[in-house]
């Protein structure tokens, strides 16, 4: 019954993957590519990793999918455009690609636990209960520092092709009718707070900084689509501030370790040092990915010079 | 099988029964304000049967609250999406009175 189910998920992703590529109106892949991340979210669920259900299921799916509706405004829309042709010498790469990965997958003994042994050894070397947290923060905090620094270049990158230097003037959607002032102010306060409550839980359980600031960015992303500058309200300093400091506070537990410990990035026994790292990147995440779509030429090239 | 446990599997299975009857309406039923309706009134009906079914088998309170809540708040996004897909067809088969599906 769960084969059934697993091959019923892993089918659709193929499927769903193939019907994006080959689909022949923007407005249709968008919504396709947002299916995707649902289900690819199941997929993940099945696989027993409920925290990249989540961060896939809020970013694959969520903010991505915004994203993308975003840009759908700013093309000019040609329903009559030919099917976009999938060249046919990528798909023998393709095809060689998931053959080794499926030989690969083959090849695995079957009492095979991967490194789980291996990090729930290493838990007592460190403050933090939750093996994932401990990996993503401690362990290999180089590779979370680096990801704070993708979407810090991400804005960047958006900020320099736009010309912009804050994301304050940027044109508002029209202010929201009754129906939808209704909903958010149902759902903004418990997004805060479920933001937050996902943040705390990562210490012990499922959640985490990108889970809390994908769920704090979504609440401003909701309140911009409502016609409020949300972060745009902010002084341009503190809005820097905001973006930065999850990179910055990496930086300087990295410095710090180095002087004191001799390696980088090691932490220190003290708790607080690890929930300042955390609090900080999740305000980063969430400042990065609501400027990214405030900032996103789509909803605002009518307005460019 | 326990008495809770039959009833979790009755519920959860009352309302896959929904969800059922909710895509079928989806996929044909003919215009869009029918298709919305089929899907906010049986999906939620159908959600609020499996949360329902889930909450005899959770372990604990906190479970239990954290699972209520994900009825209404399911509620509140699916019936505004309804309204805002409906309000945005309604307009655009005003502005050009044409009927689209």
């Amino acid at each position: 019954m769960n084969l059934a189910f697993d091959l019923l998920v892993g089918l659709s992703l193929v499927w769903v993957a193939w019907r994006i590529v080959g689909s022949r109106d923007h407005f249709q892949a968008v919504v396709l590519f947002i299916t995707f991340g649902l289900i690819l979210s199941l997929a993940w669920t099945r696989l027993q990793s409920p925290d990249i259900a989540i961060a896939e299921a809020a970013v694959g799916a969520g903010l991505a999918g915004v994203l993308f509706m975003d840009a759908l405004g700013g093309l000019s829309s040609s329903p009559g455009s030919p099917r976009p042709a999938v060249p046919l010498t990528l798909l023998f790469p393709c095809l060689i690609l998931a053959s080794i990965m499926a030989i690969a997958v083959l090849f695995v003994p079957e009492d095979f636990l991967g490194l789980i042994p291996v990090v729930h050894g290493a838990l007592t070397d460190t403050s933090l209960e939750y093996p994932v947290t401990a990996v993503l923060l401690d362990f290999r905090a180089y590779d979370t520092w680096l990801e704070l620094g993708v979407l810090l270049v991400a804005v960047l990158g958006v900020m320099g092709i736009r010309r912009i230097g804050s994301i304050s003037g940027s044109r508002l959607p029209a202010p929201a009718d009754p129906v939808g002032r209704w909903i958010i102010r149902i759902l903004l306060p418990i997004m805060v707070l479920i933001g937050g409550y996902l943040l705390w839980l990562g210490a012990f359980a499922p959640g985490g900084a990108f889970q809390g600031g994908v769920v704090l960015a979504a609440a401003g992303v909701m309140l911009w689509q409502a016609g409020h500058p949300s972060l745009g309200l902010l002084p341009r300093l503190w809005w820097i501030v905001l973006l930065f400091c999850g990179f910055l506070s990496f930086l300087i537990l990295a410095f710090w370790s180095l002087f004191h410990s001799g390696r980088m990035l090691a932490h220190p026994e003290n708790k607080l040092w690890i929930l300042g790292v955390e609090y900080a990147a999740t305000i980063s995440i969430a400042t990065c990915l609501i400027s990214l779509v405030l900032a996103s030429p789509g909803r605002c090239r009518v307005r460019d010079n | 099988m326990t008495i809770n446990e039959l009833l979790s599997v009755l519920f959860c299975l009352s309302g896959g029964v929904f969800f059922l009857a909710g895509t079928a309406g989806l996929i044909r039923f003919p215009d869009t304000y029918s298709r919305l309706h089929a899907l906010t009134k049986a999906d939620n009906l159908g959600l609020g049967f499996i949360v329902l079914g889930l909450i005899f088998v959770a372990g604990s309170l906190p479970e239990t609250i954290k699972l209520v809540l994900i009825w209404p708040l399911a509620m509140i996004g699916s019936s505004s999406a309804c309204y805002f897909i409906a309000n945005h067809v309604h307009r655009l088969t005003r502005n050009k009175g044409i009927t689209r599906d």
